[in-house]
């Protein structure tokens, strides 16, 4: 009686870990293959007959030698490390309120507006670039980060805003009433009570806004042209893809070491994201 | 305590990170970004072959053309963009030089690099701007932003009288006889000859001169693993070697008054060739092909023959060197009734209405062209001067390169000049011949034909609609 349960058990642990390993090796050959060909010599990654999966010589640092002393990339990545962090900070500023706003204002407006909000995130960059160019010159910042900055909030704050009202429905409003019954204001019930809870839906928002600016391509393309002030996105292909020439070995330097940070956080705080996430799902 | 309403709140945190960002934009009002490229030199140096040019920038510099210029003090700031050259080299000896330059003649030069695939976008946000770079290096004849940019008739016609007659291909991409505008100034272009396989050839006992020899030959080559590698899709390899199996069989687009002459047998003799090259001598990969990927056909080992600039195979010599010397260069083919081939590379260098230095930005394009013996060698021969005379002796530099295997291997680009010729040949360059190649109409024409998706017949009825559509357009805005 008890070996049927058992062998459908087995049987559907072992399919879990078929579907999970099919997961994870589609996760992780990106990762594999960038650090192979990072490693590589090009005498080694050019060579037909070579297995494209093995070292068939020692590994060697030249790719990276020539991605940190022949190109400008430390400075790239610190371009974009402050441009990816200003754009969160500036996002979370206008996000909290707007999807906190949003979250409670019932009825139709709340839900018309949060529509609103949410379709200006699909008009997409390539029609934006060209009359946000004007405006970035006219206000004086073109080839400067700060253009960046102002810009991409307006492509990570419908997202986030939407995001971040899916999440503060999730909670109580009872909790944010206690807290006005017991005297505070609103903004004190918002900042004590709700903001602490919300971390989830925050960090869920710093990742999605920091990748979205780290990978940016358009805006970056032409509100910046200077070397010293590009970012990783365009700085690589500018100095590493040269004509039809791709020094391969480079670029996969490049992607492993602005990917790994970014791969790692996903990592620290992967049960919070997927909390995040799905919050306003539940509810 | 005082209760804020939701409405408040929102007014608050709004004008909080109004003012918070406003400040932050205040402080960066000013910003004093580094030139791109190596320090500025103190000294120039003594060998300097636009010494005796260098007066003149200095008192145009000084001319009342740059002194008006609002908003500036000091130095007059030249800023340039053009796209990173395949030979990283090239770009070490630019940068450098612009800023000797930029030292004699007291003016600070930016000099930027951007992905060649990147050009048209960044092209477009500055005219959309006004603003941006002064001198701006397509990669292609920009003949769609003749009403951007500065006429350039007084530079070409100053050069003209210091070095001589230049290749008929600078008038043929840069000049629009209907305006009389040189709207562009192209210092070089790059020849786009047959990359192939001695070795491989050999063993069929072929040379690919003909067409014909390499509809041949790929047969062959095709079945002992190593086929012909001429895209068939959407991208820029592809669009100039349709063009040149067009030429090759007498037909073109438009004839030398531009009028469209597309539809007659030649050209359903040139689709029905292309048909039998695909299908017999390739592969289904090339429908799928970028402008990078018969280059790693060649250097895979794989591909017989592309169409290609030199770059391919100063990749090979530099990153394979078993291969390398396998490798041969030759003229573009000949087809039945003529031989002619696209250029791989036109750098044309513009210069924006919009730009406040315009007269230096000329300058600049003068002594360039004085500095091109040393720019032609640093470019490792990729960089054909449009004026021969300033380097004379450019075409016996070819026929010995050390670094090469053999030391001859790039002589055939002694010969270039006589069979490359411009896209919109037998015609000029104009602004239809551009949005045509930009929107692929000659390569899907080939395509569909190839793939069997049409007739000849049906593709090139849709494509003389599509192009006689686009010549129309531009005839009716002037700039044909």
């Amino acid at each position: 009686m008890t070996a049927m349960p058992d062998t459908r058990r087995l049987l559907l642990r072992a399919l879990l870990v078929a579907v999970l390993a099919i997961f994870l090796a589609q996760a992780l050959f990106p990762f594999a293959w960038m650090a192979i060909t990072a490693f590589k010599r090009d005498s080694d990654l050019y060579n037909p007959t070579n297995n494209p999966f093995l070292f068939n010589e020692p590994p060697t640092l030249a790719h990276f030698r020539l991605l940190f002393t022949e190109t400008k990339f430390p400075r790239w990545v610190v371009n974009t490390a402050w441009v990816g962090l200003a754009t969160v900070l500036i996002t979370l500023v206008l996000s909290l309120p707007a999807g906190y706003a949003l979250a409670r204002l019932r009825g139709r407006l709340g839900q018309n507006l949060g529509i609103a909000v949410f379709l200006t995130y699909l008009i997409p960059p390539t029609l934006l670039f060209l009359p946000l160019s004007q405006i970035v010159s006219g206000i004086g910042l073109q080839d400067n980060t700060w253009s960046l900055v102002l810009t991409y909030p307006s492509l990570a704050v419908p997202f986030v805003s939407w995001l971040l009202m899916g999440f503060f429905r999730s909670l109580p409003q009872e909790l944010e009433e206690a807290a006005l019954v017991d005297g505070a204001t609103r903004f004190t019930a918002f900042w004590r009570v709700l903001l602490p809870l919300a971390v989830p839906g925050i960090l869920t928002a710093v990742i999605f806004t920091f990748t979205l600016a780290v990978n940016e391509f358009i805006y970056a393309l032409t509100f910046v042209s200077i070397s010293d002030l590009k970012t990783v996105s365009v700085g690589v292909p500018t100095d590493l893809i040269r004509g039809d020439v791709f020094f391969w070995g480079a670029i996969m330097a490049s992607a492993l070491v602005v990917s790994l940070p970014v791969a790692l956080l996903y990592n620290a705080f992967l049960d919070r994201f997927v909390e995040g996430l799905t919050a306003g799902a539940l509810r | 305590m005082r209760r804020f309403t939701r409405r408040q709140l929102l007014a608050v945190l709004s004008s909080s990170a109004a003012a918070g960002l406003l400040a932050s934009c205040a402080g960066q009002a000013t910003p004093t970004p580094a030139p791109a490229g190596g320090a500025t030199p103190t000294k120039p140096p003594a060998s300097s072959p636009t010494a005796a040019a260098a007066a003149t920038p200095t008192a145009r510099a000084a001319s009342p053309t740059v002194a008006a210029t609002p908003t500036r003090s000091g130095p007059v700031t030249l800023k340039i963009l053009q796209w990173s050259h395949f030979v990283p080299d090239y770009d070490k000896w630019f940068d450098q030089w612009v800023q000797e330059w930029g030292a004699k003649n007291n003016v600070q030069v930016v000099s930027d690099h951007i992905n060649y695939a990147d050009i048209p976008a960044r092209a477009a946000a500055e005219v959309s701007a006004q603003s941006g770079h002064d001198l701006f290096a397509f990669g292609f004849p920009p003949s769609q932003y003749e009403t951007e940019v500065v006429p350039l008739n007084d530079l070409i016609a100053d050069l003209k009288k210091q070095y001589g007659d230049y290749y008929p291909l600078l008038e043929r991409s840069c000049y629009n006889p209907k305006t009389d505008v040189w709207y562009s100034f192209m210092d070089f272009w790059a020849a786009d000859p047959i990359l192939y396989r001695k070795d491989l050839f050999d063993q069929v006992g072929k040379t690919p001169d003909t067409w014909q020899d390499i509809l041949e030959a790929g047969r062959q080559l095709k079945q002992m693993g190593n086929p012909i590698g001429i895209g068939f899709s959407p991208e820029i390899d592809t669009g100039m070697a349709m063009r040149t199996i067009m030429w090759g069989f007498g037909t073109s687009i438009q004839d030398a008054n531009g009028n469209v002459v597309i539809n007659k047998p030649e050209t359903l003799e040139a689709l029905q060739f292309a048909k039998q090259l695909f299908q017999e001598a390739e592969t289904e990969e090339v429908l799928a092909w970028d402008a990078s990927s018969n280059n790693r056909l060649l250097v895979s080992g794989r591909g017989a023959l592309i169409l290609n600039a030199i770059s391919a195979v100063r990749t090979a010599e530099s990153t394979y060197p078993d291969l390398a010397p396998k490798i041969a260069i030759a003229k573009t083919a000949a087809g039945p009734r003529d031989r002619k081939g696209c250029a791989h590379w036109y750098n044309c260098f513009v210069i924006w209405k919009f730009s406040p230095n315009v007269d230096v930005a000329k300058q600049f394009l003068k002594d360039l062209v004085a500095a091109y013996t040393d720019a032609f060698k640093a470019s490792k021969f990729y960089n054909i001067p449009s004026f021969p005379k300033a380097v004379p002796d450019w075409q016996q530099l070819v026929q010995n390169d050390p670094n090469a295997n053999p030391p001859d291997k790039y002589a055939v680009l002694a010969t270039a000049p006589d069979w490359t010729v411009n896209v919109g040949w037998p015609g000029y360059m104009n602004a239809a011949e551009a949005e045509i190649f930009d929107r692929w109409i000659i390569n899907d024409m080939f395509t569909k034909v190839a793939t069997g998706q049409a007739s000849p017949e049906d593709a090139l009825a849709e494509a003389e609609r599509q192009i006689q559509d686009i010549f129309k357009k531009w005839k009716d805005r002037g700039l044909i």
